[in-house]
């Protein structure tokens, strides 16, 4: 298994981005964040649009949806 | 106060004393010399009869008064933007109560692979719901397509995605980004000096191996296939959405829904007819469900047809994976090399392939590619990545094996350390006469025999975050709850079996509540988490709720409570001589009942279990099949599956499961395969009749043996199963097959045309075919 070490740290990740990890350990949820991204059969998935890409039409990814992307969401709220 | 005690971990003959910290407030783990008398007893699930008899109710099965049913629309190109979209017509229609616009709810015009959600409908029947569809009217910008890993790869080729993005993109390393997610030069070209690193290491031990072998596998997308499709019925009841889902997270599902919503919605789940790995999110239509609810004002049922279930709610990707291996004439590997490309649909997450993994392979050089197509998108597929990976290694290994004239058992072991899959090793080679076998490509007619072997290895002893709700009514019945769900794996009995032990009671005196958000917290049923992670909450709730009535006991009669416990349905003294029974018991207590919530006992966030006897779970299978050289047919005849959980609950469904995944494997390796249409760009076997799935008359017999593993880890020691049992079972076939016939078949699955194939007896279509691309 190809591991790699997070690039960054977790914090700061959209709160619309989902994948399974998250929801095997739900007390550590910045540690699934990290184990998905270490993972090469990792699949994300953005609650906004409920599928492989955001509403930007970009991939959604531990990596990727992070401040600054036009869809990051501060407030998950926002979606309701 | 944290623990430190001793403890004996390991396996018969095998046994070893290991000092552990325990968890704060937690108990050891299940002991060798411990008599038990429940726990690791094959007990039938306690849901069979429900199930054999049909009254178990899934979601499909619920039918709330006033339910209406729901309908979706779905793009029928491969690659489109909507730029049209008119319900009006569809909303007018008698009988239709809600329409919802996909491209509005989810935020996004494009269509991916035909079958994308463009619109929904509930209706007061199926049949209105489906007329209200094809009164909507769409219009698409259409777009070209790629449908296959070789066309998408093609110079040229239609972009699959949107805005910049290539159809071909590394995964492993990942590629280097920005904190908004764009390439970071820096961070890219670090991580492209560590790959060109690695390959000059690779190659200077591959220049000097005294054996190199370089092979190119093929593997095919394995589409989900529940009985039950995905699916839920909801219902809104004073602004409090209640949806009963087919789920392997009521959970995830509810958090989900939640955000969705606005709320906090309640998630039922009683039975689960399969899951696989699919199940974990709400998906569009949960969301959608949810939404027609509200806006209709009734419960709506959305359950996806068949088409649905096999084109847009996952699979486990196909992959092409080339393979260099340098080994001594000693059988030591010394290097090993993977390119490997796979197809997750429209992304590129999920594409990678274990096949680094297993055994001792010397220096690594490995790199990763996700290549995009219009077809639906992949989803975690029990094991995900480990079936499609482990064929190739294993074939690999034999083929390794055959270049230095080595038995490949030997070869494994010369290149494994786990202690338990050595010994897994002697067993299955003794229980299948591996011996007298390997190699004799014995002949009846023109049918050949061969036997093959693979092995496994799995990660879990669970995780934190689970909690068990234990309650002693004083009438003397027992409860145990847990909210989190059965998908099918006995989860529900496995609870009730460690309550009753540690209560001294038969497993028909404790009523097991499964399958709801109201119930305490639990874990997603996905990398065989679930018994290891909820058991040892469960154990622990239990002991404390014994704890508790001891206590009352004690008080009541004046007896020294720390000499009491609960055995064989009574209470008993420090001998074992039985006092009161367990109901007497329980009618001493002044209270109504005894209630105790446990959460799973950890160490910590990133060390949730302590030190056990290995850190993963070993499992070796061995193949044999039999080829029909005229015809090209293989039949898998047996499979020995031998196989370590920890330690074994319920050695009946530890079997159980074992043999899901062998079948699982064998349809695997020989039947299933997504086809795509390159010209029209849809799958063409999206139903059961065309996507072929091994049948009971293509079952071959399965001999599982079970070790019962002391592995420590957590108070019940259990190690996850759900998995490992499919990870090995292609390989497995596979190089059965090759020593049947003389001939390395190198691409799933193993059909007919390419057995006449590899043995020249028709012509190869593949090789052209590929320049071109082709269906997988």
């Amino acid at each position: 298994m190809a591991n790699q070490k997070p690039v960054f740290l977790t914090d700061d990740v959209c709160p619309c981005l989902r994948t399974k990890t998250m929801t095997l350990n739900t007390e550590y949820r910045r540690s699934a964040y990290e184990d998905s991204f270490t993972a090469d059969t990792a699949i994300f998935h953005c609650l906004r649009t409920m599928c492989g890409h955001g509403p930007d039409e970009l991939d959604v990814a531990a990596d990727m949806c992070r401040p600054g992307r036009e869809c990051y969401v501060v407030d998950p709220d926002t979606i309701a | 106060m944290v623990d430190e005690i001793k403890i004996q971990v390991g396996f018969e003959g095998h046994y070893e004393e290991l000092t552990v910290t325990l968890p704060e407030g937690d108990i050891p783990p299940y002991q060798p010399a411990d008599k038990l008398t429940v726990v690791g007893k094959s007990h039938p699930r306690l849901d069979a009869l429900a199930k054999a008899t049909g009254t178990a109710r899934y979601a499909y099965d619920q039918r709330p008064k006033g339910l209406l049913y729901g309908a979706i629309l779905r793009c029928p190109h491969a690659n489109a933007n909507v730029t049209t979209l008119d319900t009006s017509t569809a909303e007018q229609m008698p009988g239709v109560k809600a329409v919802l616009k996909a491209t509005e709810l989810f935020e996004s015009n494009s269509c991916r692979f035909a079958g994308a959600e463009v619109a929904a409908v509930c209706a007061t029947s199926e049949q209105i719901a489906e007329e209200a569809l094809r009164a909507i009217f769409v219009d698409y910008e259409v777009l070209p397509f790629a449908v296959t890993l070789e066309d998408s790869m093609a110079s040229g080729a239609p972009q699959v995605g949107r805005r910049d993005q290539e159809n071909v993109e590394r995964t492993t390393p990942r590629l280097g980004r920005d904190r908004d997610g764009s390439i970071n030069e820096e961070r890219e070209k670090a991580a492209q000096d560590g790959m060109a690193e690695r390959e000059k290491k690779v190659d200077a031990i591959l220049k000097d191996a005294p054996v190199v072998i370089s092979r190119t596998f093929r593997t095919q997308v394995q589409t989900h296939c529940p009985l039950e499709p995905h699916g839920l019925v909801c219902e809104w009841k004073d602004g409090k959405l209640i949806a009963h889902a087919s789920t392997q997270a009521t959970f995830g599902v509810q958090g989900e829904l939640g955000r969705r919503t606005g709320t906090t919605p309640q998630v039922i789940c009683d039975h689960v007819g399969g899951g696989f790995g699919s199940k974990f999110s709400a998906g569009r239509e949960g969301v959608i469900g949810a939404m027609l609810a509200k806006e209709a004002g009734a419960p709506v049922r959305v359950m996806l047809t068949r088409r649905a279930e096999q084109t847009a709610v996952g699979n486990r990707p196909d992959s092409k994976q080339k393979l260099t291996m340098g080994l001594d004439r000693e059988g030591k590997i010394l290097a090993y090399r993977i390119r490997s490309w796979g197809t997750p649909g429209a992304g590129t997450g999920g594409a990678g392939a274990h096949n680094d993994a297993l055994y001792k392979l010397g220096e690594i050089d490995k790199v990763e590619y996700g290549v995009r197509t219009n077809t639906g998108g992949a989803r975690a597929h029990r094991a995900p990545g480990w079936p499609q990976g482990v064929f190739a290694l294993e074939s690999m290994l034999d083929e390794a094996a055959k270049a230095i004239d080595m038995d490949p058992l030997e070869l494994r072991r010369r290149n494994d350390s786990h202690k338990v899959r050595k010994a897994e090793y002697e067993i299955a080679a003794k229980r299948t006469k591996w011996q007298d076998k390997r190699g004799k490509g014995v002949a009846s007619g023109s049918v050949r025999r061969g036997i093959g072997m693979a092995s496994s290895l799995w990660f879990s002893a669970g995780g934190g975050g689970a909690s068990a709700l234990v309650r002693i009514l004083k009438n003397g019945t027992v409860e145990v709850r847990n909210g989190a769900q059965d998908i099918g794996t006995g989860t529900r009995t496995i609870m009730g079996q460690v309550t009753a032990e540690e209560l001294g009671l038969g497993l028909a005196d404790v009523t097991v509540f499964i399958g709801n958000t109201d119930d305490p917290r639990g874990p997603a049923s996905g990398g065989s988490t679930t018994i290891g992670s909820l058991t040892p909450a469960v154990r622990l709730a239990a002991h404390d709720a014994k704890r508790k009535l001891l206590d009352a006991v004690a008080d009541r009669k004046s007896w020294d409570a720390a000499g009491l416990d609960l055995k064989h349905g009574s209470v008993v003294d420090g001998s074992g001589n039985a006092l009161i029974s367990f109901r007497a018991a329980c009618a001493l207590l002044d209270e109504d009942a005894i209630e105790v919530l446990r959460d799973r006992p950890t160490l910590g966030r990133r060390r949730p279990n302590y030190a056990g006897f290995e850190d993963t779970n070993a499992g070796v299978q061995v193949a044999e099949v039999a080829v029909d050289l005229e015809t090209g047919e293989v039949r898998v005849e047996k499979v020995t599956a031998v196989a370590d959980a920890g330690k074994l609950i319920n050695p009946k469904l530890a079997e159980s499961q074992v043999r899901g995944g062998v079948i699982q494997g064998v349809s695997y390796a020989l039947f299933e395969r997504r086809t795509m249409d390159r010209q029209e760009g849809r799958m063409v076997n999206a139903d059961m009749e065309s996507y072929k799935i091994l049948g009971a008359a293509d079952c071959p017999e399965i001999d599982v043996v079970m070790l019962d593993v002391f592995n420590g880890k957590s108070n019940t020691g259990v190690m996850g199963l759900g998995e490992p049992p499919i990870v090995a079972t292609a390989a497995a076939v596979a190089n059965a097959v090759a020593d049947a016939i003389g001939v390395r078949i190198t691409e799933l699955p193993i059909t007919p045309r390419k057995v006449l194939e590899a043995l020249g007896k028709v012509p190869r279509t593949r090789a052209a075919s590929e320049k071109k691309g082709t269906s997988l």
